[in-house]
Formats: C-alpha cells, structure tokens, sequence
C-alpha cells in the first residue's frame, strides 16, 4: 500500500465522519447541532460580518469555478 | 389560523423551483472550464444570487426583539431541555486541518494529495463538480437565509 492509498483512504474516512456528523445534526434529539449554528448565530446580529462571510463566500465561487 | 400558515406554505411551493434551478444551474456551471468567458459568466450569476440575497438579508433583518417568544436562528435554538454541541464538529475540523497541513508538507503532491489537489480532481467529473457547486450554494443559502 503506497502513500497516495493512504492518504486517499485518509480523506475518505474524514468525508465519512462529515457525512455521520451532518446526519447526527438533523437527526431528532440530536446532542450534535449543525456546523454552522455558532455561525449563524453570530452572523444573526452582526451585519457588517455577515456582508464580509458572503463576500468571502463569493470569492471562494468564483476562484473554485472561474479563475 | 390560516395566516401564520400562509407564508411556510407558499416557501414550501418555492422549493421544487428553486432545486430544480440550483441543479441546472449546477450542472451547467460544472460543464464549464476555468478561464473561458462561459465560466465566468456563469459564475457571475451565482455572485449576483449572493448579491441578492446579501441585499435581502440586510434590508429584512430588524433588531431582534427580548421575550420568550421572539425565537431566533434556527439552528441556535436547543430542543428543550438538551443543549446542542458544536464539539465533534470542532474536533473533526482540527483533524481536517492537521492532515491537511501534514499532506501540504510532507509532499510530493502526487503521493500526499491536499484538499486542493482533490478537488481538482474532482472537477475533472461534471458531476462531481456538479456536488461542488451545489455544496457552494449550500453554503450560500445558509449564509443569507433568514
């Protein structure tokens, strides 16, 4: 098993603990809140971050898809 | 009381829309390649739809009011009773960020590829780029949703 299998195998089992995570998240009674909710609960009363997240958000689309 | 019910009702008949919209619009930003006119234009559609709903946000929010019954974001509200945590999340994003940082130094590329690295792999696949794009307007709604 070379490097590139491990560090394959790696990411994968972290995309799997993403996956039970965001199903734990929604789930009813769930312990575990969504990972955006220390976020949107900030963002709730903050305007100027909110406009700066968004802004990010939109450089993040246009690097990923664009250019 | 048929006014309260109104307005969920008349979300929940936006939604197959709005889907549908999102994932031909997914689909059609992932057939593009970076740098061509196509891509940028396209994603300059999705910059507006953020635009947008930035603007919408900002002009709807209203100082939240005190008392039990104001409510608040969604996901900030714990069922009664139980407190929600953010804990694994916060582990999980530490790991993440560690094996990233490990793939990033320990090289070559080609050996120890880094979240970079596989997405542009994944963007090799219309459809796996389609996920991409759909998982950035999910991170979008989520920024600008009341």
């Amino acid at each position: 098993m070379s490097w590139r299998d491990v560090t394959f195998a790696a990411w994968a089992l972290l995309a799997a603990a993403v996956v039970v995570l965001a199903v734990l998240s929604v789930a009813p009674r769930s312990p575990v809140a969504g990972p955006l909710a220390p976020l949107r609960a900030y963002l709730a009363s903050h305007r100027v971050a909110r406009a700066v997240v968004v802004v990010a958000w939109m450089w993040a689309g246009w690097h990923l898809f664009a250019r | 009381m048929p006014g309260p019910h109104r307005r969920p009702a008349a979300r929940t008949a936006l939604v197959a829309p709005v889907v549908a919209a999102a994932l031909a619009y997914a689909w059609l930003l992932a057939g593009t390649r970076p740098f061509t006119p196509a891509a940028d234009a396209l994603a300059a559609v999705g910059l507006a739809a953020g635009v947008a709903g930035l603007t919408l946000r900002l002009v709807a929010a209203r100082p939240a009011p005190a008392g039990p019954e104001a409510g608040g974001p969604r996901d900030a509200s714990p069922p009664a009773g139980r407190s929600r945590t953010v804990l694994p999340w916060v582990a999980l994003l530490a790991v993440v960020v560690a094996w990233e940082l490990f793939c990033y130094v320990a090289g070559p590329r080609v050996a120890h590829p880094t979240l970079s690295s596989l997405s542009d792999l994944a963007a090799r696949y219309q459809w796996l780029k389609a996920l991409m794009v759909l998982a950035w307007l999910w991170l979008g709604w989520e920024l600008v949703r009341p």
